[in-house]
């Protein structure tokens, strides 16, 4: 299947949404089944599965880990460890989860795979409770600090508007690839915390972040960290009094998982797994404003797999 | 060294040294709660603690807070009785060890000594020169001793211990070695001065007369000295003694009289260093008397001295009933009759800083806490500051105790260390489930400096950290989610305060609170109020 073939049946699909969401499936489903790797997927969608099992089915449809990681290379990856709270609670990306994506990184090649967090609360009890200093270990990668400022070098960019300058983990700057694996789930500030958000643990002082407009900081983030790949755990979705929650009650069992390189499409398929309207959640738009990646999804190619 | 009981004690005494210092930094529960719960004074402190179950009960506004507390604390005190009985009566069979092995002071001032020593040898010299040589008599001060600690059980009685804050050598060395311990960058707690005072006060001593401290003023020495007065097991001189003073020479607590050929055994530290340098000082046998057992010592007992004890004495009484700052709490609650934490009148009024969880209030906390430090070296968030440490708000005027700073940290959610390392019953240990909802304070949001307000911008930084949902982003007057504060869910963790961006003075800071309580349980009350959300996955359709 050539291009233009492929042209062809998205088309087909399109056609397909604009009548009923039904046949939008079929059709998304026929073009899998049609098996569309000629051309590689912008975002995989995928559901109904464990989050081991879903990360598998996903990463394979995007060529593998060995297409983003290759042999020799440092692999850092970024998952979301904010809370001292157990995985149930889901205010911290699914510990299985990490560890699978290092053990991949690992088989792809990688020399060493890091995983951080600037956690919120103490560090210890959070990288333990979560669940996730045990799973990185297991698998074989290392959970590194990231709790005193002199872990972090000051960095500039004139490009941004607010965030002109900001002291970036240093660990993070010095790796090939950037694996941004952050939890889908409800946030107080910023209305929805993901993807972009995530990358707001990437930086010393979050406090100035919250000073000077929230949601363009949050965006020009971008213009210091870029991921190489976005994998968000939308397994349990926090859907109130988030980002920490309050308990499992603020937690729903939604079983989806997205990757996407593009982090912006990836932070507005969140949206919808979440049910927020893309107006409810500014900063990614201002990130499409910036020139990182594009909103609107219906526009991509995007694979829909069931687990 | 030629004395091989000494030789036991000085190794007995390091490393026993060594481990009280690491409870301080190192965090083993095997250290903090085991091994420093030997200690005297925060056991008899505990001791007293405990009684006032009774009395905070018959308040009512306070019993539903109490009412758990009081079940805990009473397996602690069965422990902390236990271990002083078996102190004293240690004391009682063979004397004052705990002064020369386990008191972490007590080896504190004998490594002073071992390191002021040759300013003695000096002296020695010359008195050696002299042809004739002249051992006085050394100073009792009894009843100097015997005062000190009659007031601090009087006030301790009265619920206040005083004068163990002052006095206690285990709670001395904790501020010392915390002191130390920041110096040297091992913790960052901030510094503080009291412990350096007190060393310095301690060099002055030891060197002056080495340790007089122990055997004049210690209030644990006075208790474990009136046990080995009349003891089992006794030190003695035999009457073949020639008086040659060898023995008196080297002997730190001075309880040797060469006159009247008899050893104090009620100041006798144990530190044996006298003990084989001359065959005629030996332990007598079990009950045996010295030959000589009448102690002449240097004391004036005048009728200045018994007014000035009986002065003392009287002012232990003042100052433990009418100025103890829990009585008056307690008054100031029977007046209000309610549960004075809601009334923002009341707590501006009543409370002044914000105690650690489990201390009850501000004022129980001072009437308790003998300022070990020890809560302060293992806060896992770093915000309990020692007195006279951390920067002041505008609501906590005062710090003269050991208080919670929420400048550049908050207190951790999950965790409940400053009550389970806290053995002098000041900080009730909580269960983690009641220390979740265990209100120190309540956040307070100045709206006109609020990011959200004044900028019209998202912020949402508390409401971030809020551990128990009590802070909410609602629809804002000016564009911006604004935060909304239920103070029912507050628990005053100070999440919030060291979250909020907003310099130099916090648009949301916590107040102290007068007396704390347990808040609602944030599960119950977002359960009811989120009893039909629906569940997201039901649909067989694509979400995106």
């Amino acid at each position: 299947m050539n291009r233009r073939q492929f042209l062809k049946s998205m088309a087909v699909a399109v056609a397909g949404t604009a009548i009923t969401s039904k046949l939008k499936v079929t059709a998304a489903e026929s073009l899998v089944q049609d098996g569309i790797s000629a051309e590689l997927p912008d975002l995989v969608a995928v559901r109904n599965g464990e989050p081991i099992a879903m990360f598998r089915k996903g990463i394979e449809a995007l060529g593998g880990m060995q297409s983003f990681v290759k042999p020799e290379q440092k692999v850092i990856i970024k998952p979301n460890i904010s809370f001292d709270s157990a995985p149930e609670r889901a205010a911290n990306t699914n510990p299985e989860l990490v560890g699978e994506v290092v053990r991949q990184a690992l088989a792809a090649g990688a020399k060493e795979v890091l995983v951080f967090d600037h956690t919120l609360s103490d560090w210890k009890t959070t990288y333990k409770v979560s669940g996730t200093q045990e799973a990185v270990e297991q698998a074989g990668g290392k959970m590194i600090l990231a709790d005193e400022k002199k872990f972090y070098i000051n960095q500039k960019n004139v490009k941004a508007l607010k965030l002109q300058e900001t002291d970036v983990f240093k660990p993070l700057l010095e790796a090939d690839v950037f694996i941004n694996l952050p939890i889908l789930k409800h946030h107080g500030g910023a209305k929805m915390s993901c993807a972009i958000k995530n990358l707001m643990g990437n930086v010393w002082d979050r406090r100035i972040m919250h000073r000077s407009d929230l949601n363009q900081c949050i965006a020009e983030m971008l213009f210091y960290t870029k991921p190489t790949l976005n994998i968000i755990d939308a397994y349990r979705i926090m859907i109130a009094n988030g980002p920490r929650g309050v308990s499992t009650d603020d937690v729903r069992l939604t079983k989806y998982m997205i990757i996407s390189t593009d982090i912006v499409a990836a932070d507005v398929a969140a949206t919808k797994i979440i049910g927020y309207e893309l107006d409810e959640v500014p900063y990614i738009k201002i990130a499409e404003n910036l020139g990182f990646g594009k909103s609107d999804i219906t526009k991509l190619n995007i694979a829909r797999l069931e687990a | 060294m030629k004395n091989k009981y000494r030789l036991i004690i000085v190794a007995a005494a390091t490393i026993s040294f060594l481990l009280s210092v690491s409870a301080f930094v190192f965090d083993q529960s095997w250290l903090t709660k085991g091994w420093l719960k030997l200690q005297i004074v925060p056991n008899l402190t505990k001791i007293f603690a405990s009684f006032e179950s009774l009395s905070i009960a018959s308040f009512s506004t306070l019993e539903a807070a109490v009412n758990n507390l009081t079940l805990i604390l009473a397996q602690d005190v069965g422990v902390a009785v236990n271990i002083l009985l078996v102190m004293l009566l240690l004391a009682f069979c063979c004397g004052r060890f705990y002064c020369s092995v386990l008191c972490p002071l007590g080896i504190l001032q004998d490594i002073i000594d071992f390191f002021s020593s040759h300013i003695r040898a000096k002296e020695n010299r010359q008195a050696r020169g002299s042809s004739k040589v002249v051992f006085k008599t050394p100073l009792n001060l009894k009843k100097t001793r015997y005062c000190i600690l009659a007031v601090a059980f009087i006030t301790l009685l009265g619920g206040w211990v005083v004068v163990w804050k002052a006095l206690d050598p285990y709670s001395n060395f904790g501020k010392i070695v915390l002191n130390g311990a920041n110096w040297a960058r091992l913790l960052d707690t901030g510094i503080s001065w009291t412990g350096l005072f007190f060393l310095l006060a301690l060099i002055v001593l030891v060197v002056w007369k080495r340790r007089i401290f122990c055997t004049a003023i210690c209030p644990a020495g006075t208790l474990l000295g009136l046990c080995s007065k009349n003891g089992m097991l006794k030190l003695g001189i035999s009457e073949k003694c020639s008086a040659c003073g060898r023995c008196a020479k080297v002997c730190p607590a001075k309880c040797i009289n060469l006159s009247s050929k008899a050893i104090d055994n009620e100041r006798c530290l144990r530190c044996l260093k006298c003990l084989g340098m001359c065959p005629n000082l030996k332990f007598l046998g079990i009950f045996k008397k010295q030959f000589n057992p009448k102690i002449e010592a240097r004391f004036i007992a005048s009728r200045r001295s018994f007014i000035w004890g009986g002065m003392l004495t009287l002012t232990g009484i003042v100052l433990g009933r009418l100025f103890n700052p829990e009585k008056q709490m307690q008054a100031c609650y029977k007046a209000a009759k309610s549960v004075p934490c809601l009334t923002p009148t009341k707590i501006e009024k009543a409370a002044y800083f914000i105690a650690p969880p489990g201390a009850g209030s501000p004022e129980r906390f001072l009437a308790k806490c003998t300022a070990c430090q020890l809560c302060v070296a293992h806060c896992v968030g770093q915000v309990l500051k020692p007195a006279g440490c951390g920067t002041k708000n505008k609501f906590s005027g005062d710090n003269s105790s050991i208080h919670l700073d929420f400048k550049n940290g908050h207190c951790n959610y999950n965790c409940n260390r400053c009550g389970a390392v806290c053995s002098t019953g000041a900080i009730r240990q909580l269960d983690l489930a009641q220390k979740k909802r265990w209100r120190i304070g309540m956040a307070n949001i100045t709206y006109d400096l609020c990011v959200t307000i004044t900028d019209g911008t998202e912020c949402g930084a508390c409401a971030e950290q809020c551990p128990t949902g009590a802070l909410q982003m609602i629809a804002g007057t000016n564009g911006a989610r604004m935060p909304q504060l239920n103070a029912e869910l507050c628990i005053g963790c100070g999440s919030c305060e060291e979250a909020c961006p907003v310099l130099p003075e916090r648009a949301i800071i916590v107040k102290p609170i007068s007396i704390q309580v347990l808040a609602d349980d944030p599960q119950e009350f977002f359960k009811k109020q989120r009893s039909g959300s629906e569940e997201r996955n039901k649909s067989k359709e694509w979400l995106l």
